[in-house]
């Protein structure tokens, strides 16, 4: 854990120098917004000032959440599989804690600018009246499920960004197998990894007759039961993914 | 234990191509080794396989009577042939973290190499000159107290007065018990700080010997020795004379 430690302190510091610009714009950006829409500027001016703010605001938001994704992958492309990954596979520690830090710090980059994506949002729609009162009426008319699905749907939500994460990882390790055209490679891979996912769902769903199932049970019932095999695939896939790579990392390196 | 690296049949293949070739190599402690050899003779294959950067295809190798893993890194210093700096990095930044994961490294000394060659602590790394990353990196790598230097083309590139200054390092910084391995295709540079030579050919070891008997027994320098093994002849016949 103390190895795993220090890199998670590099590995954030790297990021941070990037993000603790980016999150406070994020919020910066919302409390302007929500200004110009308190101040209910008359006129086409107004109608310009809150159009220029809203489409700030939401290109802000776009931009933190595509930068986090892609800051992620160029950590890890960059910082074990080029020049710098000299430096931290000569480091006495495990592959496995090398990835786990690389990943830790994505997922937590991903997932706080989420965050404060929503908290901006959030903070933004609060200023617009009437707002929760027409939200509360639209939860209630859409007669969410349990709170077993939703527990569900988050847990989906959060194992996707990890496996698309992962997925991407794998992909690299993979493209740097190749001598040549290796960022090529791993963009090839990655869409072949999809394509497999997807044939293998398919096939599995028809060879184990998977909708037979559904005529049995309720319509929350299946619901549950569809997300909690979505679910446990992605885990698994997750885990999969992570094995592969720390496999490739170990056994393959190959920096040149 | 007497060798501080033990390669036993030693062979790496990339596609079909052999970069090294059965090699077997026992290298005892508190020896300044040259690692000698035209471009693609195998010099840096050999390195990162003993830094555990590559696998071998083939053989096996130990260091300090341990398969390569994290507790020979643990005593290898390496410096490659290429800068390994993340660019966002300032000098505390790289002294902090060599101090985190390695034990032998001595921040002191660090500092005060820094200090003696003007490299600031707060200097961010892609602010500065390629001389300056090169000796940075060396002050890292030599600021540690390893059994096993690996240093990998250290004086490639660089100009006269750099040159000196790397070889003052390594000579100043080592320990006896350890040893310094130098891969490199400038021998009469680095002449005068060996003890042995390996001179390595199509990845195999033609000739592992001490300078001392190179010189007693040929009466030549190792660069003279060197220019006979890898001779090749140019196009149109030998160099006038």
């Amino acid at each position: 854990m103390a190895v795993l430690r220090k890199l998670l302190k590099y590995d954030l510091r790297a990021n941070m120098k990037i993000f603790l610009f980016i999150w406070p714009a994020i919020l910066v950006f919302s409390v302007i917004e929500r200004l110009a829409i308190s101040a209910k500027p008359d006129g086409k001016l107004g109608t310009i000032l809150i159009s220029t703010t809203t489409t700030i605001f939401v290109l802000a938001v776009l931009a933190a959440c595509i930068v986090s994704l892609v800051v992620s992958i160029v950590r890890f492309y960059s910082g074990l599989l080029r020049d710098e990954g000299y430096l931290m596979f000569t480091l006495p520690v495990k592959p496995w804690q090398l990835i786990l830090s690389k990943f830790l710090t994505a997922l937590l980059t991903v997932v706080v600018t989420a965050a404060i994506s929503v908290l901006a949002s959030w903070y933004l729609f609060d200023g617009i009246n009437g707002f929760y009162e027409v939200a509360k009426l639209l939860w209630n008319e859409l007669d969410l499920p349990s709170g077993v699905t939703l527990v569900l749907v988050g847990s989906i939500i959060f194992t996707s960004v990890c496996m698309l994460l992962l997925q991407i990882y794998l992909a690299c390790s993979i493209g740097h197998l190749f001598k040549k055209h290796r960022i090529l490679w791993s963009v090839l891979v990655y869409y072949g990894i999809n394509i497999l996912i997807e044939v293998l769902s398919v096939s599995g769903l028809i060879g184990f007759n998977a909708f037979a199932v559904f005529e049995y049970t309720s319509t929350l019932g299946m619901l549950n039961t569809v997300l909690g095999v979505v679910l446990a695939v992605q885990v698994a896939l997750c885990v999969l993914y992570f094995f592969v790579t720390e496999h490739i990392l170990r056994k393959k390196l190959n920096l040149e | 234990m007497n060798e501080l690296v033990e390669c036993v049949g030693v062979g790496k293949t990339y596609d079909a191509v052999k970069a090294l070739d059965g090699v077997d190599l026992r290298l005892p402690a508190g020896r300044i080794i040259g690692l000698l050899g035209p471009n693609g003779s195998g010099k840096t294959t050999l390195i990162k396989i003993l830094t555990g950067l590559l696998c071998p295809s083939e053989g096996t190798v130990r260091i300090d009577g341990k398969e390569i893993g994290t507790q020979t890194k643990a005593i290898v210093s390496y410096l490659p042939d290429k800068m390994y700096y993340a660019g966002w990095m300032k000098t505390r930044d790289l002294i902090e973290l060599f101090a985190d994961f390695y034990a032998d490294f001595r921040r002191d000394r660090a500092e005060k190499m820094c200090q003696a060659l003007g490299i600031g602590l707060e200097a961010k790394v892609k602010t500065m000159s390629k001389g300056t990353k090169e000796k940075l990196q060396l002050i890292l790598v030599m600021s540690r107290n390893a059994r096993l230097y690996l240093l990998d083309e250290p004086i490639a590139g660089v100009d006269p007065a750099a040159r000196e200054f790397i070889l003052r390092t390594i000579l100043t910084n080592y320990s006896p018990e350890s040893t310094v391995m130098i891969s490199t295709h400038l021998i009469a540079d680095v002449e005068p700080v060996l003890d042995e030579v390996i001179f390595l050919k199509e990845g195999r070891v033609v000739r592992y010997d001490s300078v001392d008997n190179i010189r007693s027994v040929e009466g030549k320098s190792v660069d003279e020795v060197f220019r006979e093994i890898f001779r090749t002849i140019p196009i149109g016949g030998e160099w006038p004379c």
